[in-house]
């Protein structure tokens, strides 16, 4: 390699990479801060003498300990239920013989609709119910929502996935006799695996973020990480290392697993996109 | 190969169903009344209710109760309460609000009469309470016919506290009862960015509540009112112009410089650091001013708040008070009601003067016998406290006759809303984003319709 | 050997109708009776005052202009709603387009340059805004305040006088991510035979990425743009903790103002109409988009 592209490789390198860290920087910031305690955390320092006396305060809070585990029900479950919902609807939108042709597209296309909706449209409604039927200090109330909200999401990934499989291998599995649920189960599902996989951890990355249902439909017992937070905006310079050790908590297990899972990720999204 | 997605979603399935079915049985345990109630309690995000959520998570007991205390910034715990109440929610089973919410809320019915559970105390009990110690004109501002629907935890009126070193070094001094005029004097003769010195620190933050508190009492001062007996808008008026400009004067020639995102949260913070010389604010804000935390303990001087046109009843009237969700479990609200008796009792007060003899944890002005205890009575403040409380006349709040009633606000329940969309008006044009016609104009319109659509005129 | 499924008895309804279902009741029904709630007067904090049937009276309260000189909030706030959402678009188009070109480079540690640039588009707005609000864009503790009395200049209070603008760029950091991370997918996804041919043919890098590789994209812009449309309408957390729609009503968005009409004002009715008007507009511009971007696939094809 000539000097030239060397340092045209190295010159893009730094670019790249000053790029990168002044973008992440706000996160990285909060997460050195996490380490400071209030009276370094005031004014804005890069080095400083770290301790881990804060995030031992904030973990210890048992506030925050009930917001994480709340954060974490919502998410677990609420994707659980939203894959066991949309796996069946979107296998049975692409394979699944109904009276009418058209059934299939109409109620994709109802599916793929109601995922332009903004909560806004729907919360006045969803907050009185819940009032009157006592379901904000429940946490089952606002994960029906969340599944209400999030299973088009996985019915659209997973559609195309399934599109793509090859129509004979369920003809063979028709002709030895074999149940709808048996196709789906045991042919089906591997094959999309990645599929599965990119949608679950969509879905379960927007729960864990959500912010506007779960700030309006929850209460003591049952507010999430999202809401906690934004309890956190009118501290001015008083609580910063706690602040940034709380978001530090809050954040790091979505930003783990989106990391952790790009790839599939992208394959998930545009696959599941590309092909509309 | 084929078999290990199902394994991986099974696998997760039944991993929710565990945690879910934990969460459940966690969750059903305050239904019955013979077991262990949970009360729900969501508080403001001011220092003396702060101070209150410490000490009750550390201090307070009862047997079978656990209590779950939030807390949140003012404006949504207002807006989260009054949806809840006007909804007959039960997510909260303690409704934390003030003589505002309480006049309108007993008369709907959301909150609950209070004599039944006072009749239904053992002797002893009601002595140890001692109703009577209770400073009668908060008593009375949470009561209907008679029946009290709420305690009050802690009262305030609104004064000026200023720096005494800075006003030493400027040679300058202060009046026992200054005018507006003369308090944006003293501010421009103090302020000195150059050494990140704000002369005068006061309220921007939008809300009724919030930048709403101090303005609408600014308007009073300056002999302005928000309707004539007939419910006709009065806003476009010189007096109420007076006020609004004299509130723009004030910040942008001598005040913060994040003008609009200032609660009283951050002002507090600026004058602890001893970076303001003149902060208006509540009574209440004073017990933080002197408290171990702040570099100006035992440095602040306390005068009148201003008055201008009209020359007294120019400072607010509020009470942080307590009271119980008619629609909570008879378990849930029993539980409550013992809670508000230990929070607004005697050995409370005690409990916090000993805990922080600079006072900066007693809730002030809800009891007469807070007074009398030597520790507090030497505070720097607590004369001038009683001094405003004293010349408060809420009934009356401006120099013409009024319709409405409130100091600092107007006691009709559309005033959450317009209220707050008043001081976003504020807030504009107090950056400049429209002119005081503008603002005036948008404001009075707004008023005008609120009388029209609440029925009112 | 027939082309389709062998028709059997049993039904697959079951499969589709439980999905169906949780969908139809959280979403639509309650949508439905959000529009049923705009045609009514009814105020929660006035329960002296009857609900009554109050036709579109809700509607024009926000629409109707009396007097051309003054005209309604509702349209300003309309206007806003459309200047975030279709800046906050463009940028992150052609920005995470031109930072995609950049990522899409074999280079030592590339890997982890992409990983910090997408961090962002994981972290929960709320927590994002009060990030940026306190210790950053604050003038006195934030590294805006330390980096103006570095440079020698008075910060200005960012979000009192530019909320617009602050509330632009958060949005921009927080989503461009997610573009970079879609359009990153379809340039990797290019043929690498092709990137070859073009060096050799000795086509410029202009032609090669706005005359080649762009149109090969396509469908990954499509995906990141209507995608990342939908993120930036219902964004409402954001907002709630930086500005909260100030000075005024300088920075509300129509999401925004129903909530506040909602836990604010108790006028479900009020609320009602303004969120079923913001149902209308994301329809509307959601087709609208479509619309160009088959447009502008047919002018590739």
């Amino acid at each position: 390699m000539n000097i030239k592209r060397k340092m045209r490789k190295s010159g893009l390198t730094i670019i790249i990479f000053t790029i990168a860290i002044i973008y992440f920087f706000p996160i990285l910031y909060m997460f050195m801060s996490g380490f400071k305690t209030e009276a370094q955390a005031v004014r804005p320092a890069l080095f400083f003498m770290p301790t881990l006396k804060t995030f031992g305060k904030v973990l210890g809070d048992r506030n925050m300990f009930g917001y994480l585990k709340n954060s974490v029900i919502q998410v677990s479950v609420g994707t659980s239920i939203s894959l066991l919902l949309g796996i069946p609807a979107a296998f049975a939108l692409a394979f699944g013989q109904f009276r009418k042709k058209e059934t299939n597209d109409r109620v994709y296309l109802w599916f793929i609709t109601t995922i332009l909706l903004p909560p806004v449209a729907v919360i006045i409604p969803l907050y009185t119910s819940f009032q009157k039927l006592s379901l904000i200090g429940t946490p089952w109330g606002l994960m029906i929502v969340y599944v209400g909200f999030h299973v088009p999401i996985v019915v659209w990934m997973l559609h195309s996935f399934f599109s793509d499989m090859p129509l004979e291998i369920l003809e063979a599995a028709d002709l030895d006799g074999c149940s709808r649920l048996k196709q789906l189960v045991h042919i089906a599902m591997p094959l999309v695996k990645t599929g599965i996989i990119a949608s679950g951890l969509l879905v379960a990355v927007f729960i864990w973020n959500e912010f506007f249902l779960g700030f309006n439909l929850t209460g003591n017992t049952t507010a999430t990480l999202p809401v906690y937070m934004a309890r956190f905006r009118e501290q001015q310079g008083q609580f910063i290392a706690q602040l940034s050790a709380s978001s530090a908590i809050a954040i790091l297990p979505a930003i783990i697993l989106g990391w952790m899972t790009q790839k599939s990720l992208v394959k998930g999204l545009t696959m599941g996109a590309v092909k509309g | 190969m084929k078999h290990f997605s199902f394994k991986v979603v099974t696998v997760i399935f039944l991993f929710a169903l565990v945690i879910g079915f934990q969460a459940f049985a966690n969750g059903s345990s305050d239904s019955d009344a013979t077991e262990d109630v949970t009360i729900n309690i969501a508080l403001a995000n001011n220092p003396l209710s702060q101070a209150l959520e410490k000490i009750a998570n550390s201090k307070y007991s009862a047997e079978g109760v656990t209590l779950n205390i939030a807390v949140l910034p003012e404006n949504d715990l207002r807006q989260r309460l009054t949806t809840e109440a006007s909804t007959g929610g039960t997510t909260y089973d303690m409704f934390y609000i003030g003589p505002y919410e309480a006049n309108n809320w007993a008369r709907n019915g959301w909150l609950e009469d209070l004599e039944p559970y006072f009749d239904a105390l053992p002797a002893e009990k009601l002595a140890w309470y001692d109703r009577a110690d209770l400073i009668q004109g908060m008593v009375g501002s949470l009561s209907l016919n008679g029946d009290s629907y709420a305690l009050p935890f802690y009262g305030e009126s609104s004064f000026i506290m200023y720096n005494k070193e800075l006003f030493e070094a400027k040679g300058l001094s202060m009046p026992d009862e200054p005018t507006w005029d003369e308090i944006y004097e003293l501010a421009l003769a103090i302020n000195d960015p150059a050494n990140g010195i704000v002369g005068m620190t006061m309220r921007g933050a939008p809300g009724w509540g919030m930048s709403g508190a101090p303005f609408v009492t600014m308007v009073n001062a300056f002999g302005g009112r928000f309707y004539d007996m007939d419910w006709n808008a009065t806003v476009d008026t010189p007096e109420q112009r007076g006020a609004w400009e004299m509130y723009k004067k004030i910040l942008r020639d001598a005040g913060q410089q994040d003008i609009l995102s200032y609660t009283y949260n951050e002002c507090i913070a600026l004058m602890q650091s001893g970076k303001a010389g003149i902060y208006y604010d509540a009574t209440s804000i004073a017990p933080p001013l002197e408290s171990a935390e702040s570099s100006i303990a035992g440095k602040v001087g306390y005068v009148m708040p201003p008055h201008q046109k009209q020359k007294s009843n120019t400072a607010w009237l509020w009470n942080w008070a307590m009271g119980i969700n008619p629609k909570s479990s008879e378990a849930n609200k029993e539980a409550v009601f013992n809670f508000m008796l230990w929070a607004t009792s005697k050995d409370f007060i005690n409990m916090t003067v000993e805990m922080d003899p600079t006072g900066a944890s007693t809730p002030p002005a809800s009891r007469s016998s807070t007074y009398a205890l030597p520790a507090y009575a030497k505070t720097p403040y607590a004369e001038m406290t009683l001094k405003t409380l004293e010349s408060t006349d809420f009934t009356k709040p401006t120099m013409e006759p009024v319709p409405y009633v409130g100091l600092q606000y107007i006691a009709i329940p559309e005033f959450a809303d317009a209220g707050t969309k008043m001081t976003e008006y504020l807030a504009d044009y107090v950056v400049d984003k429209i002119s005081l016609d503008e603002a005036i104009r948008k404001t009075n319109d707004l008023f005008n319709q609120v009388a029209i659509d609440g029925d009112y005129r | 050997m027939k082309g389709i499924m062998v028709i059997k008895k049993k039904s697959d309804w079951p499969f589709l109708l439980p999905a169906m279902i949780v969908v139809a009741v959280m979403t639509q029904i309650p949508f439905l009776l959000t529009i049923v709630y705009s045609t009514l007067r009814w105020n929660l904090s006035r329960p002296d005052l009857r609900i009554k049937f109050n036709g579109f009276k809700n509607y024009s309260y926000f629409l109707k202009i009396e007097d051309i000189r003054h005209i309604p909030e509702f349209y300003s706030i309309l206007w806003q709603t459309i200047l975030i959402t279709v800046s906050v678009l463009v940028i992150c188009t052609f920005v995470g387009f031109l930072l995609s070109l950049l990522l899409d480079h074999r280079l030592p540690g590339i890997n982890i340059a992409r990983t910090l640039i997408l961090g962002p588009f994981f972290v929960m707005s709320t927590a994002s805004g009060v990030i940026w609000k306190t210790t950053i864009l604050n003038t006195t503790f934030g590294w805006y305040g330390v980096i103006a009395d570095f440079l020698g200049f008075s910060p200005v209070d960012l979000i009192s006088y530019y909320p617009l603008l602050v509330i632009i760029f958060l949005f921009v950091w927080q989503w461009m991510p997610f573009f970079v991370l879609v359009i990153l997918a379809g340039l990797q996804g290019i043929p690498s035979h092709l990137v070859d041919s073009m060096k050799i043919d000795g086509v410029n890098w202009y032609q090669s990425t706005f005359l080649i590789k762009l149109p090969l994209i396509r469908n990954h812009m499509q995906v990141a743009v209507m995608l990342g449309l939908i993120f930036i309408i219902k964004e409402f957390g954001l907002i709630l903790v930086t500005t909260a729609g100030g000075p005024g009503t300088r920075s509300y968005t129509l999401p925004y103002a129903v909530y506040m009409q909602v836990f604010n004002a108790s006028n479900v009715g009020r609320a009602g109409a303004l969120a079923t008007m913001t149902v209308i507009l994301t329809l509307i511009v959601v087709n609208l988009l479509y619309k160009s971007i088959k447009k502008s696939g047919a002018m590739y094809e």
